[in-house]
């Protein structure tokens, strides 16, 4: 095994696994954000911990007040709001997403990794009265891809995600609650 | 527009909206490089949560800091610096509470349904191999190979982060690998 190999076997063995985007720690990163730099000299620290605590808050489900309430409020106009969702993928492929909700329908961020170079696949919004709803299409390049589709559906109505292959095999799925 | 596909900016571009103002430019950078902040947080720190919490701490010091980033390897090179830094204090503050047990980092990838029984046994027993080996290096090696194994940053990147030159972190990653061989020859 030459130092090469050795590389992507350890690399493998290694490979934490990463738990879906929460949507806590997206939230706070996106109040973060939208409170500014808080890297002034007054109080660095206690205002970086504070952000900390937030999305570590925020992450478990907790209500924030204080601090958290004010930033949380103090969101800019440009910044919809990114909602994680859990996806299931297939063998070998690796993904997140997130949801943007816009009033004319649904955005998702698709983060994959693993679709076979030169392979086409299509998303796919399955509604909860299971109409299927185009979502866009993009073609695997063997490796890590960051995708924006978009489906004239509002996220309301949408009740599955799918990435499918041209054999109908799914790639990856999500079940939005 | 509905029904279209958009690719996503790449991370530099990302950072250069968020630098200029957009709130959602913040949140889709830490989309875009949470999973590589994650893995290098989670290998070198013993539970999700603190791994999380670094990631975290990793983009509000990088929202806090954004005015004086100055361009060299990149953001997400940037970023890994900055999480490197916060799983160190991590350490100094004991936060990390025991070693991380190699065993609970069976990857995403570890279970391949393509491979039969036989073939999938002996990946796993390798993979459990290499991961002792890997528990038995020195920390400051652990780290080198992370930084380029799961954070996956090249040598440039990765002499940028640590203050060396990039012919020096070759070096010592190389050492490192010839370490983890005789670990596992002695393991075989």
């Amino acid at each position: 095994m030459n130092d090469d190999e050795l590389f992507e076997r350890l690399g493998h063995a290694l490979d934490p696994v990463v738990p879906p985007l929460d949507a806590g720690r997206v939230a706070a990163v996106r109040a973060a954000a939208a409170a500014g730099p808080v890297g002034s000299p007054v109080e660095p620290l206690r205002s970086r911990r504070s952000m900390l605590r937030l999305g570590a808050a925020a992450a478990a489900g907790i209500a924030v007040g204080g601090t958290g309430g004010v930033l949380l409020s103090n969101e800019r106009s440009d910044a919809p709001a990114l909602e994680a969702v859990a996806v299931r993928s297939a063998s070998g492929v690796s993904a997140s997403a997130g949801l943007i909700a816009h009033t004319w329908g649904l955005e998702v961020v698709l983060d994959i990794t693993g679709l076979p170079a030169g392979t086409a696949y299509e998303m796919t919004f399955v509604t909860t009265d299971g109409r299927r709803v185009a979502a866009g299409g993009f073609i695997g390049t063997g490796g890590r891809m960051i995708c924006r589709n978009n489906g004239a559906v509002l996220r309301s109505d949408v009740a599955r995600v799918v990435v499918a292959g041209p054999d109908g095999a799914e790639a990856v799925a999500a079940d939005l609650a | 527009m509905a029904g279209g596909t958009e690719a996503l900016p790449g991370p530099d571009q990302l950072f250069e909206r968020a630098r200029a103002g957009s709130v959602r430019a913040w949140e889709e950078l830490y989309v875009v490089a949470r999973p590589q902040l994650y893995r290098f947080a989670r290998l070198r720190l013993a539970t999700d949560h603190q791994a999380e919490d670094a990631v975290s701490e990793t983009f509000v010091r990088a929202i806090a800091a954004a005015a004086r980033y100055r361009p060299g390897p990149g953001v997400l090179p940037w970023l890994v610096g900055i999480c490197r830094n916060v799983v160190r204090e991590a350490y100094r503050d004991g936060g990390r509470a025991s070693v991380t047990d190699p065993t609970v980092l069976v990857g995403a990838r570890g279970a391949d349904a393509e491979r039969g029984p036989a073939e999938q046994l002996l990946a796993g027993e390798e993979a459990d191999a290499l991961r002792r080996s890997f528990a038995r290096l020195p920390d400051h090696e652990q780290e080198l190979l992370a930084l380029r194994l799961v954070a996956g940053l090249d040598s440039d990147a990765v002499a940028a982060i640590i203050g060396k030159r990039p012919g020096a972190v070759r070096m010592a990653q190389s050492r490192a690998v010839a370490r983890l061989r005789g670990y596992l020859e002695e393991d075989a």
